[in-house]
């Protein structure tokens, strides 16, 4: 007994120094729910590290919240809006031909080293884009050359008309303008990417002042932006990978705002709290299933119709999305194309598809890659249960994104279904159908291929009237439609979680996972 | 003795030989394609074949294996598909705060599983709730517990942050990457005392299943030897039962739990995954995280290696350490 009096006493000492060590806090104020932090510091959060801060390198989603708040292009979409808005370029003319592109450029504008921005800078730029050679390189891919008749007049000459090219420059991941001082000294051997890795020397209304890999990122406003300042004068982001952690750090007033993977399932729990405000945003991500054609039991359009037409997808969606999603009517996510022009019918006609499935003994392997918000994996539990009404049986697993691109090598190996949400770089329907749809195309993970579609496409990436680029995407878009090959089923929202004393969120469907920064107030 | 070492350090070269080819047979026999991945879906045909050559990806798997081996001995891991960066770096960036969560979740252990196998071992009034209590929090998942804690001791209490590894700012790095023994050797007490409280928590989730597994293996022990005729004699002769726990039997029971704390930290050492991924502790298990979400294999291989090997040498040193207190172990 003395032994053990002696041993509590020591765990009391623990506690106590516990406590002590609590009371040691370097914030004066306990949060409390109320905004614990300066009132000039924006708290956000990522899931994971960004890879690079190299906009010519960089073609993730998660970190567009940096690369979009230090770097600037040519172009621009507004908030709520696909409609394109100047940047560095105050206005632009394109030629009959569709070949040559005419930028006026801003005046006045420095970059973060001071040193000065005109249409030579950018042509450097754009050229260092082509050097680098990464994944948004592609974008620059018809280009013949450029010319800068004088500092404020940036042309663009293309080999062959490019219809997306307006779309491009304003993508996401779009060409940014980045200090050509800064790309001549650090060039080394790579065209200054080391360098550029974990900094940033941009246009942008923020500046990346610290870059520490595993912890988070420090901006700061940059004192010499050209454009309205932005109004927090420290963005925070930290790298916190569980969304238990950042919706208490939310709740606490540690965090400002959640941008994306909340649990729409406990989205009713913050409605109710006056603290936090959910803002459900339109967005170009397409929740999308796609089947395998290469596999004997998808090898039939009829039977991939069946199939979708078993799966009940509005009350598929309805039940894992809520109102945070709706049922897609065109071939093509949300404002890429008018949906008349590649009409989809989704349907539920169980005993169509019972007919049509009668006496076949199907199983499917459903795959899903895992996210933070978990529908993913919801839908395809969800797809089961469906399926088997019909008599399917479907195995719904997680794969990690590195199987799920392995597919296309030995695609008769791979999954039946793929679950996926998809987003376009750019509001340009080619955007979609050529990374989704195209053959061999990057997002086309089971290789389906039909040639009259990739005609369609290049035929409406080279017109230079909108209408008929239109009509050879709608075309496309039938075609996919009645091959049942990649089935868009719901077109998502992109919801953002955020304390209520934030105002001024904007957001841009085509920028996903991100708000403009330099619009938020407090 | 010698004999002992030199057989112990040979058996040690052989397996962390196996456990390369295991390694890298893994990395190429799993199912990935983490260059699409990283490069993006609409990178040309070009790009990808060249971040396939510069990975060395298109090479013979058998001269790949050469490759790869006589890298590892050079410590050459090979470069991160996500970061860009030799995985030795990453890790060698990485490493310090798993080493100093270790360190803090290992003490913490020894002192539960001390605390736990002591009153466990006596029949004290409150021993069986204490030890209950620990047994509960250690059937408990990690992920559960360390949410369970942020909830508690962050939401509610506000006493300690709920997630990165300090906030004071130009908190020292180096010599050790330890912010606690770093601070301690500049002199800054906010830094060791802000690293301290970050700590908390991650080491307790980390902790808890140890310090049960330890303390178990302790109550065993004390009761195998309290049992014995010199603990008899020391009774009978007056000594205090403190003084017979500390100074006789304690010391006679601690060999089964000294191959046990070996065996917890190599077992802690995989646990760090989900700690660090709920805590945002910048260490090796959330690199880890970071690279399987995004099918890296080349970094998965790569900290499978090292903590593979990390696992192999501790438990070498505990078997040591054995050797050396008991000369039976020897033989």
């Amino acid at each position: 007994m003395g032994i053990n009096k002696s041993l509590s006493g020591a765990m009391l000492v623990v506690l106590a120094i516990s406590m002590a060590l609590g009371a040691c806090s370097p914030t004066a104020e306990p949060s409390g729910g109320q905004s614990g932090t300066e009132d000039d510091t924006l708290n956000l959060a990522f899931f994971a590290d960004i890879s690079t801060a190299d906009p010519d390198v960089f073609y993730d989603i998660e970190g567009l919240a940096i690369t979009q708040s230090v770097y600037e292009g040519l172009v621009k979409y507004g908030p709520d809006s696909t409609e394109l808005e100047p940047a560095l370029a105050t206005s632009w003319d394109v030629s009959n031909d569709g070949l040559t592109y005419t930028f006026q450029l801003q005046d006045g504008v420095t970059f973060s080293d001071g040193t000065q921005f005109d249409s030579s800078a950018l042509k450097t730029s754009f050229k260092r884009r082509s050097a680098v050679a990464g994944g948004p390189s592609y974008m620059l891919a018809d280009v013949d050359h450029y010319e800068t008749p004088d500092p404020q007049t940036f042309v663009v000459v293309l080999e062959k008309p490019v219809s997306s090219f307006l779309d491009l420059m304003a993508s996401a991941w779009g060409p940014k303008a980045i200090s050509p001082k800064v790309l001549e000294e650090r060039a080394g051997d790579d065209h200054a990417q080391k360098y550029l890795m974990n900094r940033a020397v941009g246009t942008g209304p923020y500046v990346l002042t610290s870059f520490q890999r595993g912890t988070g990122y420090t901006l700061e406003a940059n004192p010499d932006y050209w454009s309205e300042k932005p109004f927090f004068k420290t963005v925070e982001i930290e790298i916190t990978p569980d969304i238990s952690a950042q919706t208490l750090k939310l709740r606490s007033g540690d965090l400002d705002a959640i941008l994306h993977g909340f649990p729409i399932s406990n989205l009713p729990t913050v409605e109710n709290n006056d603290d936090l405000m959910v803002e459900n945003f339109d967005s170009l991500g397409t929740t999308s299933l796609y089947l395998n054609t290469h596999k004997p039991a998808l090898s039939g359009e009829d039977v991939r119709e069946a199939v979708i037409k078993a799966m009940d997808v509005p009350s598929l969606v309805a039940d894992v999305y809520g109102d945070t999603a709706s049922i897609p009517e065109g071939a093509y996510p949300k404002g890429l194309l008018d949906p008349s022009l590649a009409p989809i019918d989704l349907s539920y006609e169980p005993e169509d598809a019972k007919s049509i499935l009668e006496g076949q003994d199907i199983t499917l392997d459903v795959v899903y890659t895992p996210d933070s918000s978990g529908v993913q994996r919801r839908l395809a539990d969800l797809i089961r249960q469906k399926l088997a009404m019909v008599g399917i049986t479907a195995k719904p697993r997680q794969a990690q994104l590195g199987e799920v691109f392995a597919y296309r090598e030995d695609v008769e190996s791979a999954a039946d279904i793929y679950v996926s949400t998809p987003t376009p770089d750019g509001a340009h329907p080619d955007t979609w159908g050529r990374i989704v749809w195209y053959t061999e195309a990057g997002l086309n993970f089971f290789n389906y291929s039909n040639s009259q579609l990739d005609a369609a496409l290049d035929r409406g990436l080279r017109e230079t009237s909108e209408d008929e680029a239109a009509e050879f995407y709608g075309a496309a878009g039938e075609m996919a439609y009645a091959d049942w090959a990649v089935v868009p089923i719901a077109h998502v929202n992109d919801v953002v979680v955020h304390r209520s004393d934030l105002e001024n969120v904007q957001h841009v469907p085509a920028y996903p996972w991100t708000l403009s920064l330099a619009s938020l107030r407090r | 003795m010698p004999r002992y070492l030199v057989g112990r350090l040979a058996g040690v070269l052989v397996v962390v030989l196996a456990l390369v080819t295991i390694v890298f047979a893994a990395r190429t026999l799993i199912p990935s394609d983490p260059v699409r991945a990283q490069v993006g879906a609409n990178a040309s045909a070009e790009t990808v074949a060249r971040a396939r050559e510069r990975l060395g990806l298109n090479d013979p798997l058998p001269a790949q294996y050469v490759t790869y081996l006589s890298d590892a001995v050079r410590g050459n891991l090979g470069e991160s598909v996500r970061t860009g960066r030799p995985v030795q770096r990453d890790i060698r960036e990485f490493l310090p705060a798993s080493i100093e969560l270790a360190i803090a979740s290992m003490m913490l252990a020894i002192i539960g599983g001390l605390l736990i196998g002591i009153m466990g071992a006596s029949t004290g009034r409150g021993s069986g709730v204490i030890r209950t209590l620990f047994v509960a929090g250690a059937a408990a998942p990690s992920f559960l517990l360390a949410l369970v804690l942020i909830y508690v001791f962050y939401f509610r209490l506000q006493w300690l942050p709920p997630s990165g590894r300090i906030e004071v700012p130009d908190a020292p790095i180096g010599p050790t990457g330890l912010f606690v023994l770093d601070g301690l050797a500049v002199g800054r007490v906010d830094v060791v005392i802000d690293a301290l409280r970050h700590l908390i928590l991650p080491a307790v989730s980390l902790a808890l299943v140890p310090a049960v597994a330890i303390g178990r293996v302790l109550r065993s022990s004390l009761l195998e030897v309290y049992k014995s005729d010199y603990i008899r004699t020391a009774h009978a002769k007056g000594i205090s039962p403190r003084r017979v726990l500390y100074r006789h039997a304690l010391r006679n029971a601690l060999s089964a739990p000294l191959s046990m704390t070996g065996l917890q930290l190599g077992l802690l050492l995989g646990g760090v995954v989900v700690v660090e991924t709920v805590f945002a502790w910048p260490g090796i298990g959330l690199y880890m995280n970071n690279s399987i979400q995004s099918g890296d294999v080349t970094a998965i291989a790569g900290v499978t290696l090292v903590v593979g090997i990390s696992y192999v040498l501790t438990n070498m040193v505990v078997d040591v350490t054995q050797g050396l207190a008991d000369p039976r172990i020897r033989i």
